[in-house]
């Protein structure tokens, strides 16, 4: 087991290095940089400022430099906002990242998916199972930016009940959270009801139910970690998901200052050293996150845990 | 020496007493003003129906406002773009102000200033009384109540602000290692040797690798001398600036940001993260000294929140300035709009262009919404070095075959006024009556390609049958494409096939400046009251020139209207060196901008003003 995970991080570092490396070389290829500016700056001083970061050195320098930084946890400074750390700008974001795409998944979408796709997958074919699926039909079909904007519009232009921006209380989390787990809550669903469905199925369910016990006591005991392994592969896709698309779109939409919404800003001002700092970090928890999903499957699937040692 | 104002400053917003500041330009302000007087309801509790959302007055009588995107940096002397400029004006403090109406100059650091008799020595006198401040402590703003609480010293006083100070800021800017952009305002104004410093630094830019010392050697030179001979500082209260000839943008142009006072130990203190190009840690709240009448007490990415300095010399009964500003910065129109409309922003003074849908949609029906003449110019750059370009006559045939009244209807909401030529109508005696400039004029643009494309078979450049073609390169925004789009439309009507080439930002922005296009749609508004804030655009060497175009004619008369004192001399040099701009068809004038204005009624100090300059020292909330 110990080597499967020694293996994973390995793995995992490599994911990173990767990620970055083409992402380094990758925005310093794209056209413009980050003093190409509409008003354009006076010769010297455009020289010195990139003289001042360090991009007027070549390319190959530039990346070693990046590295021997980056592997300390250290970027630099923000080209566009050179008063302040890479790091502490994304210390000073990612909670309300981390906030909105932590409760929307965990607290909202995974709660509501595997509770409706439980009780879809024990009342399979009857009406409410129906109801459920038709309902995550629907939800997979609108796109966020569509919900977001009804949601906007109807909460808070027409009748204002919610706030239209900002962060700071319960209130302005509310649509956030609503539109990101909106998606989730319907394909959570879908994935536990399959599983369920399998597993409930199977014949020890069947001598389990024969025994007399009733039905949530099976459920509960038997059934649930066998019925969320579909989930739980799933949310290794999910998780990077999640905080590369669903959150840049969330948080633009609603102005939140969370890291996404920074990320978009960064790239369209070519601020490199904030771009890096954004990918690696991002690439640092999804691979950690991805091998804490693959440790906690093969904990849960006796047979890929066999399959590990 | 150290005064501190107590160990917990509470700031809530007060009233701020009756000063009835005039809001010129707004219909309904001084009914509103004179009623109050009276006793009577103000006109927005009695038909809050004419105005444009919530005109509920908040409880408190913090600020809020909004001028646009986000600022990049706080220093004053970074200034570069109309919407920082309100903040750093707030935050820095400099020797004049002007007043709402961006024309009356107003006494700042300096109360009493004179020429020597031939305009080339300005003797500014400075006022005592102004100090440095820091903030200490916690800023909460109460969105519901619309208050500032500090928790903390709050705004705190050190030591005098004298000349030595001034002295210090304008060397900073001049040097090259502070990176100013603004620094040429300084041979704009005419200070001595600052041409020759200019000139020295583009050397030093360009010279070679083994060069550079020699070069960089010389600028170091130039600067000391131009610190020691041109800016002398006789005693703690005066400055005397020489000038090379007399200047027709001074004083006024010394209420610029780039001129502000800033505090030597604050800016030169080594922060962390220096050697790696952190720049500008002194701006934090945390770590920043302030000249102005603000101090900012707090700065995300979205907002700055700043407080008054109450002991400063700079507020007066009509000017009280605000205890408090919020100002929220985004480039998101929409969401600003939406704002104001919900009573969430006071004054909205956008940056948008066109203004959203919703402001279209109001025009002529609310009382607090402004739209008046700016001096900003909408103009195409046609690369006379590239293809079918590189003819006269085909870019006079473009900038013929534009329909500008279709262009400002369709594309720009019908809000902004066609443009002929370049300086905007009314900007410093450009009145009607010029007898060149462009109008939509399809016959005459098709018989120019004509003449064009026979010419050009003579040289060998054009066959019978053959595709004339230029790229349009332009910005992901909405009005962007659209004028590109219109572009191609018109340019069918005389046989020109457009591509169209859209770009992000960036990328945009280094072709053009680099020069990399056959077209673009450009925007440029005015820095100061002269046409030279027009002519750096064409001017020979000019990093503004995006069109690298290039006359010894033009910038002969442009240099020499900009040096004369005389009036009517200048506007007969500028009008020739206008009409040799549009002979040669490389920049196509094609609309005057329009500035829009949310206000709500009882907020004053918010003027429509034709450079579009806006001051926080000026707006306040007023209830009479």
């Amino acid at each position: 087991m110990l080597k499967y995970i020694i293996g994973r991080m390995f793995y995992g570092l490599v994911a990173v290095f990767l990620a970055a490396s083409f992402v380094f070389f990758l925005c310093r290829k794209a056209p413009g940089g980050p003093f190409d500016r509409d008003k354009p700056l006076p010769p010297d001083v455009k020289a010195m400022y990139e003289k001042q970061f360090g991009l007027d050195l070549p390319m190959s320098k530039q990346y070693i430099r990046f590295l021997r930084k980056a592997v300390q946890g250290d970027f630099g400074p923000s080209i566009i906002m050179p008063e302040k750390q890479v790091i502490d700008i994304i210390k000073e974001r990612l909670p309300i990242t981390i906030t909105v795409g932590v409760v929307s998944m965990f607290g909202v979408a995974l709660v509501i998916g595997i509770l409706s796709g439980i009780i879809a997958a024990l009342r399979h074919n009857k009406r409410l199972d129906h109801l459920i699926v038709g309902g995550t039909m629907i939800g997979i079909a609108i796109p966020d930016f569509t919900t977001g904007t009804l949601l906007i519009y109807f909460f808070c232009m027409e009748h204002r009940v919610f706030p239209r921006q900002g962060w700071g209380t319960l209130l302005h989390m509310v649509l956030p959270v609503t539109v990101m787990s909106l998606y989730y809550i319907t394909t959570f669903t879908r994935y536990t009801r399959g599983g369920m469905l399998e597993v409930l199925r199977e014949e020890y369910i069947v001598a389990a139910r024969a025994k007399g016990l009733p039905m949530w006591k099976v459920v509960v005991r038997h059934a649930l970690w066998g019925g969320l392994r579909p989930l739980l592969s799933y949310l290794g896709i999910a998780v990077p998901f999640l905080f590369g698309g669903s959150t840049l779109l969330v948080e633009q939409m609603f102005n939140l200052e969370g890291i996404g919404e920074y990320f978009i800003t960064a790239i369209r001002d070519r601020d490199y050293t904030m771009i890096m700092g954004i990918v690696v970090m991002f690439s640092v928890v999804l691979s950690a996150f991805t091998i804490v999903i693959d440790i906690s499957y093969t904990l849960i699937d006796p047979r890929q845990r066999r399959r590990s040692t | 020496m150290v005064i501190r104002r107590g160990p917990l400053a509470l700031i809530t917003a007060l009233a701020l007493g009756t000063s009835a500041g005039c809001r010129c330009g707004s219909k309904g302000s001084q009914n509103n003003t004179a009623a109050a007087r009276e006793g009577a309801q103000p006109d927005w509790e009695v038909n809050p129906q004419n105005y444009f959302g919530t005109v509920t007055v908040p409880k408190g009588r913090v600020l809020r406002t909004s001028f646009g995107p986000k600022i990049l940096s706080l220093d004053p002397q970074q200034t570069q773009a109309s919407w920082e400029m309100p903040y750093h004006v707030a935050l820095g403090l400099t020797l004049v102000y002007l007043d709402e109406d961006a024309e009356t100059l107003l006494p700042g650091f300096a109360e009493r200033w004179e020429a020597s008799d031939n305009g080339t020595t300005w003797t500014f006198h400075l006022r005592r009384g102004f100090h440095w401040h820091k903030f200490h402590g916690e800023a909460v703003y109460n969105e519901a109540d619309n208050t500032m609480t500090v928790n903390g010293d709050g705004v705190v006083t050190l030591e005098e602000i004298t000349s030595a100070d001034v002295k210090y800021s304008w060397g900073r800017v001049l040097d090259v290692q502070s990176e100013t952009p603004y620094r040429p305002l300084f041979r704009d104004i005419f200070l001595e040797g600052a041409e020759e410093y200019e000139a020295a630094i583009q050397a030093w830019t360009e010279a070679a690798d083994k060069e550079k010392p020699a070069a960089k050697k010389k600028v170091d030179e130039l600067l000391a001398r131009i610190m020691s001979e041109s800016i002398e500082t006789p005693d703690p209260f005066t400055v005397v600036m020489h000038l090379d000839s007399p200047s027709k943008i001074m004083p006024e142009q010394m209420w610029f940001p780039v001129f502000a006072v800033v505090h030597r130990a604050t800016v030169e203190k080594k922060y962390p993260g220096a050697e790696e190009g952190a720049k500008d840690q002194w701006t934090l709240p945390e770590n920043a000294t302030w000249s102005g009448g603000y101090v900012l007490a707090k700065r995300t990415d979205r907002v700055v929140y700043l407080i008054r300095v109450d002991d400063s010399p700079l507020w007066t009964k009509e000017h009280p300035g605000s205890p408090a500003v919020v100002g929220y910065q985004s480039e998101k129109c929409d969401d600003m709009t939406d704002m104001y409309e919900r009573g969430e922003l006071d004054a909205l003074s956008t940056a948008c262009r066109p203004p959203n849908a919703m402001v279209i949609e109001q025009n002529g029906r609310v009382r607090d919404l402004t739209l008046h003449p700016h001096a900003r110019l909408n103009y195409m750059v046609l690369n006379w070095q590239r293809g079918i370009l590189r003819n006269t006559q085909v870019r006079q045939a473009i900038a013929y075959a534009m329909d500008r009244e279709d262009l400002v209807k369709q594309v720009l909401g019908g809000l902004d006024r066609v443009a002929g030529t370049f300086v905007p109508e009314g900007f410093a005696g450009f009145t009607a009556g010029k007898d060149y400039g462009f109008t939509f004029n399809l016959q005459k643009a098709r018989a120019l390609m004509e003449e064009a494309k026979a010419a050009m078979t003579k040289a060998g450049d054009y066959k019978p049958g053959d595709t004339l073609s230029i790229t349009i390169k332009y910005r992901m925004r909405q009005n962007e494409v659209d004028l590109a789009q219109a572009f191609q439309r018109y340019m069918k009507e005389i046989g020109i096939t457009v591509v169209l080439e859209q770009m992000e930002a960036r990328a945009h922005s280094k072709d053009t400046n680099s020069g990399n296009f056959d077209a673009i749609a450009a925007s440029w508004g005015s820095d100061y009251m002269a046409a030279m804030t027009w002519w750096v655009l064409a001017l020979t060497g000019n990093h503004y020139n995006a069109s690298k175009w290039t006359d010894s004619e033009f910038d002969r008369l442009a240099q020499q209207a900009f040096r004369t004192l005389d009036e009517q001399e200048a506007l007969h040099l500028d009008r020739a060196a206008e009409k040799i701009l549009m002979t040669r068809g490389v920049h196509v004038p094609l609309s005057w901008g329009t500035s829009v204005m949310l206000v709500k009624p009882y907020v004053r100090g918010i003027t429509p003003n034709y450079p579009d300059h806006h001051f926080l020292h000026d707006m306040r909330i007023v209830v009479e």
